[in-house]
């Protein structure tokens, strides 16, 4: 799995490609558009994550020379922007998601994961960690073969979980992955822990382990 | 007061006192006139009676009316003429006025005493006219003037009254500079001149800013980022102690606060800016049980008792998102203010929207309680923009929304 990371900011790039390389991706960054261009003409990637705003042009440009090129890797989006026109145009020309900054790396995670699943699938598309199973199509989840019935929220907290098992969710993260943006903080930080404590005593009820934990002020953890 | 009625009024007032001492002057000097007029005409009637007195022997004969008095006078006298009015009355109403004139002369060795009287009346008559002239004159020229005041404010005035409606219905946020033909008034042109300049600095001001607020709004989302994406790469080191989570938390919740505050504050000014001008017919009944579904688990949760109440499909014409982000932020908070097993009660018709909750009492000024930054409830974390958009999109879709609270039940009221 190769990632390549157009982001002008340094900063921004070593986070991310440290965050997915735990992962196990293979990451590679290109720091300007032309950079970006030059990787995509001698490299393969599976997935590229692109900023808008670079200083030598527009990220939207990359995209269509990738699609161009008929690669057939998925695309995210990120901007600073959080504007509706560019997110069309960004799924018009091909991209597969769009993610406005700040962004949790977790997010990102689970969002390039759900990419890669999407392409790669063959057969049932869906995430099996241990003693659960995630039908990622019926939105199923099987926990020792046995339907559980988990709510939209939970199905989609648990799901997040496990894009992220072994790592250290903040909070925040999870709750804008399941609010969404335009959410109070305090409701939503107050709203998650409701959804967190009911997806974990479903699971434990249906015999899986107790894989969730809280990590003192930060947030949660799907251990493994 | 306006204007015109101002410098009418001071026209006015020297008008009537040029009138007054117009006519008085007027008065005095016709009197002099006509008098030097009598005056003479007396005197030529004693020269012809002198020369009458060589011929006549007799005075007697020369008394031909009462106007009319002559005799001679012994001894030696100065000879004078004297004029001079005289008032008498014939009966107690009528009172008559005569010129008189009085003469002492010497004829033939004798002194004669003459007195010849003219009545005055006719004079008097032609006098008292000049009064009522001056008074209609005046009358002619204050409907004149009124009337010319008018045309002027018509005519002259109405560049000047249209530039005042322009003015009034002059808006900041549709970056329009006042434009106006010339009107070839030196004055106006010049005020229209400098309105246009000085709107189209506060438009350039207005436009600046705006850019401002969204580029910084912008800009300082990936400084964010960084911190945010090195703080979560920090949290995985297995080897953090309890204080430093604590710490890293706090820096966590700050982020989380800076990022929440410029997400509002750019939601707020892409409002102003009018950056949600789709407006489609939307289904308000449906938005707001898609977001009690939403919410179903903490509602489930927190015992709260939901009562629903909607007159079929609610259709208004509005935009989709911002309907959304209403809906939400009114709801959400009805969640969060509330206390367990309490209940929220949400009715929904064709003319308006009612929300109610139970909850604690509010400690502070509730007439705040739409405006920025203003944290009434015990929650913390709050940032204190719900409100402020839920009015400013009422505002965007001239909606109005009220707030109502009684003791522990707040009411949220919005009126198509």
């Amino acid at each position: 799995m190769k990632i390549l990371v157009i982001e002008d900011e340094k900063e921004l790039r070593k986070s991310v490609i440290t965050y997915l390389s735990a992962e196990g991706y293979l990451c590679e960054s290109a720091g300007s558009s032309k950079e970006a261009i030059e990787k995509i003409g001698v490299y393969d990637y599976d997935c590229f994550i692109v900023d808008i705003m670079l200083p030598d042009g527009n990220g939207l440009d990359i995209i269509k020379e990738i699609k161009a090129k008929g690669i057939e890797g998925g695309v995210i989006i990120v901007s600073a922007k959080n504007s509706l026109e560019d997110r069309i145009t960004g799924l018009e020309i091909g991209s597969d998601d769009y993610l406005v900054k700040p962004f949790h790396l977790s997010e990102l995670n689970a969002r390039v994961k759900s990419i890669v699943r999407r392409r790669n699938f063959s057969g049932a598309n869906q995430v099996v960690f241990n003693e659960i199973t995630v039908n990622i199509d019926s939105r199923e989840v099987l926990v020792n073969d046995k339907p559980i019935n988990l709510t939209g929220k939970e199905y989609e907290i648990l799901l997040y979980f496990i894009s992220n098992k072994g790592r250290v969710i903040p909070k925040d993260s999870l709750a804008e992955h399941v609010w969404g943006d335009y959410m109070d903080n305090a409701d939503s930080l107050d709203f998650i822990y409701t959804h967190i404590k009911n997806t974990r005593k479903k699971l434990i009820d249906a015999g899986a382990n107790d894989y969730i934990k809280t990590v003192y002020g930060i947030g949660y953890k799907f251990t493994t | 007061m306006n204007l015109l009625d101002k410098s009418t009024r001071y026209y006015l007032v020297y008008s009537l006192f040029v009138f007054s001492i117009g006519s008085l002057f007027f008065y005095f000097s016709i009197k002099e006139v006509i008098n030097d007029g009598i005056d003479e005409a007396l005197h030529q009637e004693k020269i012809v009676l002198i020369e009458n007195l060589r011929y006549e022997r007799e005075i007697d004969s020369l008394k031909l009316n009462k106007d009319f008095y002559i005799h001679t006078i012994a001894g030696q006298h100065k000879e004078y003429d004297r004029y001079s009015t005289i008032s008498f009355s014939q009966d107690t109403t009528l009172k008559q006025t005569q010129r008189q004139l009085e003469s002492v002369f010497k004829h033939n060795g004798e002194y004669y005493i003459l007195k010849i009287r003219q009545s005055l009346q006719r004079e008097e008559e032609l006098i008292d006219s000049i009064i009522p002239v001056g008074i209609v004159m005046f009358m002619i020229l204050l409907i004149g003037v009124l009337m010319i005041n008018n045309m002027i404010s018509v005519r002259i005035w109405a560049p000047f009254y249209f530039i005042m409606d322009r003015l009034k219905s002059y808006d900041i946020k549709t970056g329009e500079v006042l434009h106006y033909e010339k009107v070839n008034i030196k004055e106006f042109d010049q005020l229209i001149h400098n309105l246009h300049l000085m709107t189209s600095k506060i438009h350039e001001d207005f436009r600046s800013q705006k850019e401002f607020n969204e580029n910084f709004s912008h800009e300082l989302q990936t400084p964010l980022a960084i911190i945010q994406n090195n703080l979560e790469n920090m949290i995985q080191s297995p080897q953090l102690q309890e204080e430093e989570m604590n710490q890293i938390s706090s820096i966590m919740d700050a982020v989380k606060r800076i990022s929440s505050l410029s997400k509002g504050l750019l939601l707020l000014s892409q409002i102003d800016n009018n950056q949600f001008p789709d407006v489609t017919l939307v289904d308000i009944a449906a938005v707001s049980k898609k977001l009690v579904n939403f919410f179903s688990g903490i509602i489930e949760d927190r015992k709260i008792v939901v009562i629903e109440k909607y007159d079929g499909s609610i259709l208004i014409r509005a935009n989709q998102a911002l309907m959304d982000i209403l809906m939400t932020n009114i709801i959400s908070n009805a969640i969060r203010h509330n206390i367990d097993e309490g209940y929220i009660s949400i009715d929904i018709n064709m003319d308006r929207i009612v929300v109610t909750n139970s909850g604690k009492p509010l400690t502070g000024d509730v007439n705040t309680i739409f405006d920025r930054f203003v944290k009434l409830g015990e929650k913390k974390n709050s940032i204190g923009l719900g409100l402020p958009i839920v009015k400013k999109i009422c505002e965007a879709s001239y909606f109005t929304v009220s707030y109502k609270n009684n003791e522990a039940e707040h009411t949220i009221t919005i009126e198509f």
